[in-house]
């Protein structure tokens, strides 16, 4: 019978004599030396070295040692390959941990400038969208980076034949917390895969690494890594409800439609009238000017002038009123207003006076006029407004932040790209 | 279910699919090669040394709303590595199969539908082929031997035995082909199925890993 045998199989470097091993009998090809860096063959009864990398291990020691196990949502994983690539392009190198589980097949750990992701072999092709995109699971992922990756360091075992200075086309699109990348070798054999963002602590807790937590957060953002400042849906929808409440209270209530009345003014005669002194309270806000007269198919014009005492600024506006009626074969009709407002807005508060000059074609032309102050009540309004949006508003500003800050890493930024200024790093 | 008794050995033993033309017997590993309703013994298969595979012989599935056992495999070595292919028989009496190589597991059952399969020596990587109706792209093409073979099949398996192999997928999605030409017969065989994931075969009796 076969299969009785799950161990590790364990045997020694021909080369340096280290102590090795293969974990995913059967299925591993190549394994490469810890201490030498022989390139061995797996397939071959005796271990033959097929190959010599010629790099300094010490320059590459790995973040997690070999043979380590760790559970990762929920699935228990045993590290048993690493390689370092590095991207020629953009010039910077990340770590590949190959990860094996018996009933789930292999997986990779990228460790990319301290951020985690978990990455799994495509069994389908996602399907190339125009401007930039691929779309996979209805999903939409955005092109973030076309490099070219090789192969730096590498140690361990593999289920292919691990090739000094094997270089990949690579092409990675994102839609947070995932990636999907495209790796295209000399050969054409293109694969896909799709990486997810995991945090460090759950790396960390999964192969016993929690005291490194400290010193190895990360300190950029990733492509793949999920922004902490999005607006859920959630999040929007009671911003809304508040905003939608506030709003039928204010117009219940009447905050939004009437001020309260700071002045009344009677006009009359044909003279300019100038009122007396009155303060217009609070910093700044609207008036509203409410003019009546008893009109009857006549009309009335004030022509306005507010003055500020203290400033000698004015206001000048007309304000007129018409209102004609009458009977004819279809019953009787009016036509205009013996009431109107009139709204100003951005009056300073302050001491001020009122010069009228009103004409008309009544007899005595006569109007009574109603200065009403809507700014202390809008003002609390706004407040109210502004409080309730104000998270709404700092998310979305902290939250497009990220998004440059992260997109400042790619070329192919939506963000402007020649103008990504310190200040917007926050 | 016809029981024989193994020409090599005299254990007794059956085919549990009357679609069987091979069999490893289990007591003295000959393998045995159905021709005329006789039985001739090809030699012995020796055992696997080092094998993690999840399946085993006895393993148990369900594909198409069908349940099905595994009831045999071969083992094939290419250059640069192995892959397993499990035979499946299902409770209706057909014979499918179960590939396995890097933790992907293509399931496919034989199409006899092969009029529009091209010619071996036209298999190209990249190149588009159809198959029962579908536009298939020849993404993977491997030239590789039986390393080894236990249980029942529905072709011969014997230590050596050579085949072409072409895997066919589609632009896009989960369906996937392959034609296998056997080296001595040029007999070509196209199977259709998807790829899938252990967890979406629902198999019981797998292998047990102390480690993990």
């Amino acid at each position: 019978m076969t299969g009785e045998k799950t161990g590790p199989t364990l045997f020694n470097c021909p080369q340096c004599g280290m102590a090795l091993q293969v974990s995913a009998l059967g299925y591993t090809s190549t394994i490469v030396c810890l201490k030498c860096s022989a390139v061995l063959d797996a397939l071959h009864p005796l271990y033959r070295k097929i190959d010599q990398f010629n790099l300094a291990t010490s320059d590459y020691k790995p973040f997690f040692d070999l043979g380590t196990f760790g559970q990762l949502k929920g699935i228990k994983w045993k590290i048993i390959g690493y390689m370092v690539r590095r991207d020629q392009t953009a010039s910077f190198s990340w770590e590949e941990y190959l990860l094996y589980n018996p009933l789930k097949g292999f997986r990779w750990l990228l460790r990319i400038d301290k951020h985690f992701s978990l990455t799994t072999k495509l069994l389908s092709k996602p399907s190339e969208m125009p401007s930039n995109q691929v779309r996979y699971n209805n999903e939409l992922y955005s092109l973030f980076n076309v490099g070219e990756a090789a192969v730096e360091f590498v140690a361990g075992e593999f289920y292919w034949r691990v090739k000094t200075g094997e270089t990949v086309a690579m092409r990675d699109y994102i839609s947070p917390p995932f990636m999907i990348s495209e790796e295209k070798s000399t050969g054409s054999e293109i694969t896909w895969s799709i990486s997810e963002y995991l945090t460090n602590k759950e790396v960390l807790t999964a192969f016993n690494k929690e005291k490194l937590s400290s010193t190895s957060e990360p300190q950029t953002v990733a492509a793949n890594q999920p922004n902490p400042h999005n607006l859920s849906k959630a999040f929007l929808r009671h911003t809304f409800y508040a905003v939608f409440g506030l709003c039928i209270v204010a117009s219940i209530s009447g905050i939004i439609q009437t001020g309260r009345v700071i002045k009344t003014e009677k006009l009359g005669a044909s003279a300019p009238t100038v009122s007396n002194t009155f303060e217009i309270p609070g910093k700044m806000g609207n008036l509203e000017f409410l003019m009546d007269s008893p009109i009857n198919n006549e009309w009335v014009d004030a022509g306005i002038t507010l003055v500020n005492e203290e400033s000698g600024e004015d206001f000048s506006f007309n304000h007129g009123l018409e209102f004609y009626s009458g009977r004819d074969s279809d019953g009787s009709w009016e036509e205009g207003s013996r009431s109107d407002g009139k709204t100003i807005s951005s009056v300073p508060g302050g001491t001020y006076h009122l010069e009228v000059d009103l004409a008309g074609n009544m007899k005595s032309p006569e109007a009574q006029l109603t200065i009403k102050r809507n700014s202390t009540m809008t003002s609390n309004f706004l407040l109210a407004l502004f409080l309730l949006m104000a998270p709404m508003i700092f998310r979305f500003w902290r939250s497009k932040a990220f998004e440059i800050n992260r997109w400042s890493n790619s070329e192919f930024s939506k963000y402007a790209t020649h103008d990504v200024s310190d200040g917007d790093d926050e | 279910m016809k029981k024989f008794n193994c020409p090599a050995c005299g254990a007794e033993n059956m085919f549990r699919s009357a679609l069987s033309l091979y069999i490893v017997c289990p007591y003295c590993h000959c393998s045995l090669f159905k021709t005329d309703d006789e039985l001739a013994v090809l030699g012995k298969i020796s055992q696997l040394a080092d094998d993690n595979s999840p399946l085993q012989m006895r393993s148990e599935g369900v594909y198409q709303n069908t349940i099905y056992s595994v009831v045999g495999r071969v083992r094939m070595k290419w250059a640069d590595g192995f892959w397993n292919e499990w035979c499946l028989f299902f409770k209706d009496g057909t014979t499918g199969w179960l590939a396995e190589a890097q933790g992907e597991f293509l399931i496919t059952k034989e199409i006899t539908n092969t009029a529009s399969v091209l010619a071996s020596d036209k298999w190209e990587l990249n190149k588009s082929i159809a198959l029962d109706g579908f536009d298939f792209v020849i993404c993977d093409l491997k030239r590789a031997e039986v390393f080894f073979s236990e249980g029942e099949l529905p072709f011969r398996a014997h230590l050596g035995d050579k085949r072409y192999s072409a895997d066919l997928r589609l632009e896009s999605g989960f369906m996937f082909g392959s034609l296998e030409q056997d080296e001595d017969s040029k007999k070509i065989r196209a199977y259709l199925g998807r790829s899938t994931e252990l967890t979406d075969l629902k198999m019981t009796y797998l292998r047990t890993f102390n480690d993990w």
